[in-house]
């Protein structure tokens, strides 16, 4: 947490209220039509789900639920029920009309352009970790009919591959609705208590003062909105109910009468109803923090482009490649459908990779999303990523028709900076007019810079030509740092050959397992003897 | 043995969780349950587990040590905990939990009949010492925690060298939930390394109490046993590195043995709530509130309230109460209304909100 941050939670606990961070939204608003609302509970201490509710805001959610989830059996059948919903989501193959299977199969690029954006709410991290357990689960079951197989495998390797993205930095596809809530505002409270999303709602939605919205939140808190449900509830509630469906189970093994007329139905029915309404209420409150962050007035960064290219791109490659269909592969050869491990790149060259990758993203999103917001550009200037000034004076030692605008910028910031000679800078407002730091030095006006300016120095619509000093000599500018976000991309093609830096690590074989040690024998005359007697 | 409302081990896990807050200190030494204070001041904390997870808990546990502890035994050989060809395995665990064992006592001198035993063993017989002890029971030497210090440590492995090198022996711990490699729970496995390295403390202690040190070293280097998600099937984190968290115990303990030393009135465990005075005790200490105890202790709310009329920083973060440090919150607002700075402290804050001020406002 930087200064800033902690003096804009000082400044609303003044206020009394959240105070919005950023004029933008780092997201796409994505419609109703293309969102999914998802929400998990669990039994405490288990990793499968008791309850699942899925659906879209604008709409009632389905309801799945099992009467004991320790029975795994009940808990894949569940899953094989829930599996289409979010493989429809996302797209997958087996869930394609024939028309649209016949434009993956004849032109690619136009299938993928076609296919629109989603977007999945969850309520909060601990629902996030449930896809990866799913994933664990899931994805390397073999023990099944292949009809469950059909289904819960994609299944699985879908929500591992959403919850790696939601990872990613920058990453448009997944949305947690506390970590979005926290993003977009500054709230008067501890971190801890941040990650719960009923606490945060109550903050934001109680009318009255600081002590008002204090009190609600507070109260909001003590009803749980994790996956795992109130210890209490489970005590006092549900253990009992499990414990007799589980007897009543038991007992009718031989009965002869109607399955929903046995003792095991009346329990599994009011098992049910329990554990619904808790999965509910977490999904409702998912729905009712989207809802705020739709309604709050606030727009989408309008500078997000390559961001959304890039999470085309991360779908498209990193999941649905690994999903279609053998009789889709073009000349590439289709890779085998098994899918990354939840566990393990399970190898160095995927793994850095990978790595590169999320830095890539990361610099991506700094050095795209601050170009449509004044606060981002706040906090790049407090870290010392960006200089702001006027430009004293501009040159051109370009010579012949070779233009090299040089740029002498003078600031009267004295706060931290990380940019200096040889950094990448790149005019705010102005995406393509970048330069480098030639010089950094001080005068009695403040520190002055000299920027070399390489690139779109010929003028555009909305700004002069980089070497016109009558126009721009006199001008405030912003120059924010040019991170090497195309470095990391780059890297994370080249891990992969056999030739390239590190190598020798990312390609070495392994070491071979060690001997298992031998017994020593201290006793050499006894060791001889044997040995003789072996002769 | 005396009666306790909880056992040692879950107070010595509350003593960890913030050994700097006397009022923690006081309620796990004197096994003053935190919920009964909270009550008494008006609060009303849930509290308990879900019978489900302990149930979750003990199945996990016993299915590693069934047929003598092979399934863990395996998987500390293929984590390399333990060599391969490892064998042996000596329970200690109490009846209720699988074992043969009547209480903690009885566990504690088979322990320790068990540990004298190794000192004396010549190289020969050191190759037949079991790799695997399954609920050593150890007492934390003095009055440390009252009234008896006894308590299990989940599991260790003996790890014989010839002479004269000592026998070494590593902790581990168990826990039910899962491991997802780098996604893992980082509170939970901040809390795990946290009481394994008390418990290495105390068992350094124990073994120096009897005088066993030079045939019996415990290494700062200990493992988890946590499960593979989905099954009950152990996942071994090896070589954690429990140095600096049993150092911060070794300090901590000091704390532990001075509220040891106080006399309190007697409290029957039979009874629903501990007697006004033991709660007194508790009321009258001094609390160190931070965001952390809201995962553990019932008095969260309390001392929280408490904090917000005090002034403390706290309520807002760590990262505030650092940006302010001596500066109370009320104070704070003041100054950032417009009240003239009073103290250093006050003008360094002072420039700094103006410094972020300025540049907002060009």
């Amino acid at each position: 947490m930087t200064t800033r941050d902690a003096l804009q939670r000082l400044r609303s606990w003044q206020q009394g209220r959240p105070l919005p961070r950023g004029e933008t939204l780092p997201w796409p608003k994505l419609s109703d039509e293309h969102s999914l609302v998802l929400a998990f509970v669990r039994m405490a201490g288990e990793t499968l789900p008791w309850a699942i509710a899925i659906g879209r805001p604008d709409q009632a959610p389905s309801l799945y639920s099992v009467p004991d989830p320790r029975k795994v059996d009940d808990v894949i059948a569940m899953l094989v029920d829930l599996g289409p919903v979010i493989l429809g989501h996302l797209h997958h193959p087996m869930t394609l009309t024939q028309d649209q299977r016949e434009s993956l199969r004849s032109d690619q690029d136009a299938f993928f352009s076609e296919l629109p954006a989603r977007q999945l709410w969850l309520p909060g991290s601990s629902h996030r970790a449930m896809m990866h357990l799913l994933d664990y689960r899931l994805s390397p079951a073999r023990r099944a009919d292949k009809k469950t197989l059909a289904v819960i495998n994609p299944l699985g390797r879908a929500l591992g591959w959403l919850f790696r993205e939601s990872t990613r930095p920058g990453q448009l596809r997944v949305m947690t609705a506390s970590s979005c809530l926290t993003t977009v505002y500054d709230f008067p409270a501890e971190d801890l208590r941040l990650q719960h999303l009923g606490f945060l709602l109550a903050w934001l939605q109680t009318p009255g003062d600081r002590e008002a919205r204090r009190q609600a939140a507070a109260k909001a808190e003590q009803q749980a909105v994790s996956m795992t449900m109130d210890p209490a509830f489970e005590r006092e509630s549900l253990s009992k109910l499990v414990e007799s469906y589980n007897q009543a189970l038991a007992a009718e093994a031989e009965s002869s009468l109607e399955p929903e007329q046995r003792e095991s139905a009346r329990h599994s029915a009011a098992i049910k109803g329990l554990v619904e309404d808790e999965v509910l209420r977490r999904w409702r409150l998912t729905v009712s923090a989207r809802a705020l962050l739709f309604a709050d007035g606030r727009e989408s960064n309008a500078a997000m482009d390559k961001l959304v290219k890039l999470s085309e791109d991360e779908y498209r490659y990193q999941y649905y490649r690994n999903e279609r269909p053998r009789e889709f592969a073009d000349d590439v050869k289709a890779p085998p459908r098994v899918g990354p491990d939840p566990e393990t790149d399970r190898s160095p060259s995927a793994a850095a990779s990978r790595f590169f990758m999320h830095q890539y993203s990361e610099d991506l999103a700094f050095s795209e999303l601050i170009h449509g917001d004044a606060e981002l550009v706040e906090i790049a200037l407090e870290r010392g990523d960006a200089i702001r000034g006027v430009i004293a004076q501009v040159l051109d030692e370009g010579a012949g028709r070779a233009s090299k605008p040089v740029w002498v910028v003078v600031s009267r910031d004295a706060g931290v900076l990380r940019l200096r000679k040889g950094s990448g800078v790149c005019v705010l407002g102005l995406r393509g007019r970048t330069g480098r730091i030639r010089s950094v030095s001080m005068n009695d006006d403040g520190r002055v810079f000299e920027v070399v300016i390489q690139n779109w120095k010929r003028a555009r619509a909305n700004a002069p030509a980089a070497n016109d000093e009558e126009a721009l000599e006199g001008r405030a500018v912003t120059l924010v740092a040019d991170s090497p976000a195309e470095l990391s991309r780059s890297k994370a093609a080249k891990v992969w050959g056999r030739r390239t830096p590190g190598s020798w690590l990312t390609h070495a074989d392994p070491a071979p397992l060690p001997d298992a040690k031998s017994k020593v024998r201290r006793d050499l005359l006894s060791l001889v003897k044997e040995l003789e007697k072996e002769a | 043995m005396k009666r306790m409302r909880r056992d040692v081990r879950s107070r010595l896990n509350q003593f960890v969780s913030n050994p700097s807050c006397e009022a923690n200190v006081r309620s796990a030494v004197h096994d003053i349950p935190m919920v009964s204070v909270a009550r008494v001041e008006g609060f009303d904390p849930t509290v308990g587990q879900s019978p489900f997870a302990i149930v979750r808990g003990l199945m996990f546990e016993r299915s590693l040590f069934e047929d003598g502890a092979t399934k863990l035994e395996g998987a500390l050989v293929k984590a390399g905990v333990l060599p391969p060809g490892a064998q042996g395995f000596l329970d200690l665990r109490l009846k209720s939990a699988g074992g043969p064992m009547h209480n903690l006592v009885d566990a504690r001198d088979g322990f320790y009949d068990f540990l004298e035993d190794l000192a004396e063993r010549d190289d020969a017989e050191r190759a037949a010492i079991p790799s695997l002890v399954a609920a050593p029971a150890i007492q934390i030497p003095g009055r440390s925690i009252l009234p008896d210090g006894l308590f299990a440590i989940d599991v260790l492995t003996i790890h014989p060298a010839p002479k004269p090198e000592p026998i070494v022996l590593q902790i581990g711990e168990i826990k039910v939930y899962p491991d997802r490699g780098g996604f893992t729970d980082a509170q939970k496995l901040a809390q795990t390394r946290a009481q394994a390295g008390v418990y290495l403390y105390g068992l350094k202690l124990a073994i120096s109490k009897l005088g066993l040190d030079q045939a019996i070293e415990v290494s700062t280097r200990g493992f988890l046993v946590l499960t593979y998600p989905g099954t009950n099937l152990p996942n071994i984190r090896p070589n954690e590195d429990l140095e600096w968290q049993a150092a911060g115990a070794a300090q901590s303990f000091d704390k532990l043995r001075a509220a040891a030393a106080e006399e309190l009135p007697l409290d029957d465990p039979r009874q629903a709530a501990p007697p006004t005075e033991r709660l007194a005790y508790i009321q009258h200490a001094e609390i160190h509130y931070r965001e952390s105890c809201w995962q553990f202790c019932e008095r969260a709310q309390r001392c929280h309230e408490w904090s917000l009329s005090a002034g403390d920083p706290q309520i807002l973060g760590e990262s505030v109460a650092r940006l302010l440090g001596p500066i109370r919150l009320d104070r704070a607002l003041e100054l950032m209304d417009g009240a003239e700075a009073g103290n250093d402290a006050e003008r360094d804050f002072l420039t700094r909100i103006e410094s972020l001020t300025r540049g907002e406002a060009a």
